[in-house]
């Protein structure tokens, strides 16, 4: 609000309604990070108190961060998140992006059967690929290891499905002019339809990065060694250990999330800029 | 050969090219989804044995799993949670972004926080709220309190609240999730027909109704049908807070809760197997019903 | 018809490309991968001779507390042979069994695995475990002489042992001494009976508020202790036959789940769901619980300023059969494969694995009781002040943890069953004869 009058401009009736449910949503939303954060530097006598005291005796109080950077290793943990964010982000971009044009501007043989089969997969809950996929990577020798954790998400029905509809946006025009001067599809593809998707590919992009991030029970199953885990399995090993410690619960999932942060805000910024471009294109 | 050649010449020149561009994707999903899954529906029709052990049993799994009483309960309870959880979701969702599409101070901040419960772990999310939900040292009793209202429930272990518990941690877990997906829905509508409308004398809700509703629909039944699915194959959530010694489980669990425990736990391979056939028809279902009833509200090509 | 085939090939080489890409950007867990996956490949280096060679081997476990003594044994094998490391690598107890079957299937076992009753006769029948009868000159007479018979019974198959006993655990009565002495009671002992408990939970609870016991819907931890007090049994030996219907097995389970009932001294179902007894107890909101020896560790180093401790569990006044004492105990045991590629040096850290020099390395680094009979002390002075040899005096009346091949899938049953007793949606008598069919019909289908 303060914002908005440095600006100069008088505050409407609906912009403070406007501020008020943003705001109010906001503490809904923040409320349980700040728990979090707050417990984490709480001692155990501290988080059973009736009432709840709101901030912690001392903020100086880091014997849970301590304990949970002893009993995992945190920076591999950092490390083999990160790669598997990466290399699954690229596979689906890649993959998704050239099948995803395809569905939506090139009319090939088998396109209907195709897509039903990317459409279907949206349907089935992962819990089911699990074990085959396993047997998979166990039969190649590749348990414990990055290539294991990245496997299932080597290709992405959502994001095939995702970017088929940002495709369909393009303008046929647009397409068609591009094929008239002479150019393939594919280089159709590469040097007009593709950076048109920005947006949508910074979406893709966070949202493959969460997807990866969430995955619970595969890294837990595929990779047995603690070092060989990520952030989120990881993590729920710690719920084992520490049963209801919670300042070392949570010390831990703040930790756990500071990659995701820091990606959320290089990320951001494509964003922006990927919805500034569409916003004033059309 | 030469004449089948030939008529296939409808496709346009680059339908080898296209061709070429979906075999990863579809290939792919062959080896990591179709395969398993077949196998899955393979299985359904047997009784599993210890490692790899299988007899035929026919449609025995599908006959034990309608007479259980256990199977409807579980099949109530998923729709309930999708009831409880998908309007909510898209409704906050999209009354967010419409928020965050004004010319408002601010944007980047509230976008950034509403996104925030994504880059949290399930794990976490669970840990957090089943502390904060918990009724003696929980701080939403406490603020209830202070409120004076009801502040002596049990949120996690009444069998009353349990699934609602569970579906509000995930509507807030989602809610942004959503919102930022039709964000970039609102931002892609022209300015102009705003403009254009504002000339013409129409409120603010004639242009939410008229323009903005229309215009975002393709963006807006994707994330139904995205919501509608994920809240179909809810699993993570309920599975981390309600224990199985807890009074409430009957009331909260879901049919992937209970193919996990069949699968995982009791090592009911066969049966789990129908479960999940179960849950994908379901799913099938809902979906062809929405695709169908796309027709009356999405619109494409403006 | 061609074209169909340009486009698989097309299709087929994005693929490759796509594994290749996939290929390069897994480098960094390459270092690691030879290890488990990998064993069938150093296989045919390193049979025959078990001195020299080079061999890696895993061992995988589920507890994380235990990690520390693991990695004390590996290092002491590898003293003494030092061309053998073994890497330690534990998992968690729910993924454990779902990935040890995935790895069975997949032919890909650790070297060395623990083994659990619960688990055990599946693998066993499956023919999937080494025979490890043989594995020390005198044959099964080593095992009987230097384990509890039961634990060698758990892990035997047909007559040949699969299993060298790990540890064991039992279960006892945990209390905090300070709420004891705000009621002004006394602190529990071996006179304890199920009355002097009932007396006692309820002045603690009429004289500070505070729950007396905290009997929360449990079996290891809770009913089958009272169970076995009373005289009953859960499952017969030949398991044929459940005991819902036996006296003895009513008695102890009715008297159990009255703590809970019939009295308001201990927290009820929903409440011990939306905080379990543990956590309770660490708050200090309750001064007993039956309490199982794999906790003991997390509670002494997590909080320190707790002030508890432990005694045996209460016995029943007046049992069916018996002289009313009981614990239940059970043994984990450290098994291979037996298509092991190395086997013959598996089979000797194993040996070295189940001597009492490698317990007593168990019992002083680790958070279990060894197997190994008399190095229990090894274990319980890791806890200095703590009464925790109460859990090691208790193996002389222990009571074998009870399992059949099929109770991964009766157990869930009976406590789905039960919980409804808890809830207050079906009577006892009817929860005794449900499970009593529930288990009966997973039974009949053992043989």
């Amino acid at each position: 609000m303060a914002g908005a009058s440095r600006n100069g401009r008088k505050i409407s009736k609906a912009n403070i309604f406007i501020y008020l449910v943003l705001i109010l949503g906001s503490v809904i939303m923040i409320f349980p990070f700040l728990w979090m954060i707050l417990t984490s530097f709480k001692s155990v006598p501290e988080t059973t108190l009736v009432p709840p005291t709101f901030f912690p005796e001392s903020f100086q109080n880091t014997a849970a961060y301590i304990q949970v950077t002893n009993s995992l290793p945190f920076l591999k943990l950092y490390y083999n998140t990160l790669m598997m964010i990466f290399i699954r982000v690229v596979c689906a971009v890649v993959f998704s992006s050239m099948a995803a044009y395809a569905f939506a501007k090139v009319h090939f043989p088998m396109k209907n059967l195709c897509f039903a089969l990317v459409v279907s997969q949206l349907m089935f809950p992962a819990q089911v690929f699990i074990l085959p996929q396993y047997e998979m990577i166990s039969a190649i020798g590749r348990t414990d290891s990055i290539f294991a954790l990245v496997f299932p998400g080597l290709v992405s029905a959502f994001g095939t499905f995702f970017l088929r509809q940002t495709y369909m946006g393009i303008p046929d025009d647009l397409i068609e002019a591009a094929r008239i001067d002479g150019c393939g599809q594919f280089r159709t593809f590469v040097s007009i339809a593709f950076p048109l998707t920005k947006t949508a590919i910074a979406a893709l992009a966070v949202f493959t990065a969460l997807f990866a991030y969430a995955d619970l029970m595969w890294p837990l199953i595929v990779n047995t060694k603690l070092d060989m885990l990520t952030l989120s399995s990881g993590l729920s090993t710690l719920r084992g250990q520490f049963s209801v410690n919670y300042p070392n619960l949570m010390a831990g999932s703040v930790l756990a999330m500071v990659p995701m942060i820091v990606i959320y805000l290089i990320f951001q910024k494509q964003f922006i800029e990927g919805i500034a471009l569409t916003g004033t294109k059309a | 050969m030469a004449r089948q050649q030939k008529t296939k010449t409808k496709y346009s020149k680059g339908a080898a090219t296209g061709f070429f561009m979906v075999m990863p994707t579809v290939i792919g999903l062959i080896i990591l989804n179709i395969y398993p899954l077949l196998r899955t529906v393979y299985m359904s029709f047997f009784k599993s044995g210890a490692f790899g052990k299988w007899t035929f049993v026919g449609l025995d799994n599908y006959i034990k799993m309608f007479q259980s009483a256990g199977f409807w309960t579980i099949t109530k309870n998923t729709l309930v949670f999708m009831v409880l959880t998908v309007p909510v979701t898209v409704i906050f969702g999209l009354i967010i972004a419409v928020l965050l599409d004004q010319k408002i101070k601010g944007k980047t901040v509230f976008r950034a926080i509403y996104f925030l419960p994504m880059v949290v772990a399930p794990a976490a999310v669970a840990m957090v709220w089943k502390w904060l939900f918990n009724s003696e040292y929980g701080i939403i009793n406490t603020v209830l309190g202070a409120l004076h209202l009801p502040s002596d429930i049990n949120w996690i272990a009444d069998p009353k609240t349990a699934l609602l518990t569970c579906a509000i941690v995930t509507i807030w877990s989602s809610v942004g999730y959503d919102a930022i997906l039709l964000l970039s829905g609102l931002q892609s509508i022209s300015r102009t027909y705003y403009e254009a409308a504002r000339i013409d004398g129409a409120t603010g809700f004639q242009q939410f109704r008229k323009i903005t509703v229309p215009l975002v629909s393709p963006t807006l039944f994707f994330v139904l049908m995205m919501r509608v699915m994920a809240s179909l194959k809810v699993f993570d959530i309920v599975y981390m807070m309600i224990e199985k010694t807890n009074p409430a489980i009957r009331s909260a669990e879901t049919i992937l809760y209970n193919f996990y425990q069949e699968t995982f736990v009791k090592n009911n391979k066969g049966y789990g197997s129908a479960l999940v056939v179960w849950c994908v028809i379901l799913i099938a279902v809902i979906t062809i019903i929405q695709f169908i009833g796309q027709k009356k509200w999405v619109t494409y090509d403006v | 018809m061609r074209n169909k085939k340009r486009y698989w090939a097309l299709g087929l080489t994005a693929c490759m490309l796509a594994s290749v890409m996939a290929g390069c950007g897994s480098g960094g867990g390459t270092d690691s991968k030879g290890s488990s996956g990998g064993s069938k490949d150093s296989g045919t280096e390193a049979s025959g001779t078990s001195s020299d060679k080079e061999v890696k081997l895993t061992m995988l476990g589920w507890e994380i507390y235990q990690q520390a003594g693991m990695e004390a044994l590996a290092k002491a094998y590898h003293e003494q042979h030092p061309n053998v490391t073994i890497d330690v690598q534990i998992s968690t107890w729910s993924e454990y069994w779902t990935k040890l079957e995935a790895m069975a299937n997949s032919n890909s076992l650790p070297d060395i695995f623990w083994m659990h009753t619960n688990e055990f006769s599946k693998y066993a029948e499956a023919g999937i475990l080494a025979d490890l009868t043989d594995l020390y000159d005198e044959g099964k007479d080593y095992y009987t002489k230097n384990f509890a018979e039961n634990l060698v019974q758990n892990f035997t198959y047909e007559d040949k042992v699969y299993g060298v006993p790990k540890d064991v655990d039992t279960v006892a009565l945990v209390y905090n001494k300070d709420i004891f002495d705000e009621a002004g009671v006394s602190y529990p002992d071996d006179t304890w009976t199920w009355d002097t408990l009932v007396e006692a939970s309820q002045t603690i609870h009429d004289k500070t508020g505070k729950y007396g016991i905290m009997a929360d819907h449990n079996e290891q931890e809770g009913w089958l202790n009272t169970i076995y007090q009373a005289g009953g049994f859960y499952v017969n030996e030949d398991k044929t036959k459940a005991g819902f219907e036996d006296p003895g097995t009513q008695k102890g389970l009715k008297e159990y789940m009255d703590w809970q009932l019939a009295y308001d001294f201990s927290p009820n179902q929903s409440e011990l769901s939306d905080l379990g007894k543990a956590e309770r107890f660490f708050a200090g909101e309750g001064a007993m619980m039956y309490f199982g020896s794999w906790g003991i560790n997390n509670l002494y180093i997590n909080y320190p300023d707790l002030n508890w401790d432990v005694a045996v569990l209460p016995k029943c006044p007046d049992p069916v059969k018996g002289d009313g004492r009981a614990s239940i105990s059970n043994g984990l045991a450290y098994a291979t494969a037996a298509d092991n590629p190395n086997l013959d040096v598996v089979k000797d850290v194993l040996k070295f694995l189940g001597t009492e020099e490698a317990a007593i390395i168990h019992g002083e680094n680790g958070a279990a009781i060894p197997a190994f009979n008399g190095t229990g002390e090894s274990w319980s002075k890791n806890y200095e002040g703590k009464n925790v040899q109460a859990y090691v005096d208790q193996l002389a009346y222990s009571v074998q943890y009870p399992y059949s091949k099929t109770k991964s899938t009766w157990f869930p049953e009976v406590e789905a069953t039960l919980l409804e007793v808890y809830s207050g949606n079906m009577s006892f008598e009817d929860a005794c004869k449900q499970c009593q069919q529930q288990v009966d019909e997973s039974l009949a289908t053992e043989h």
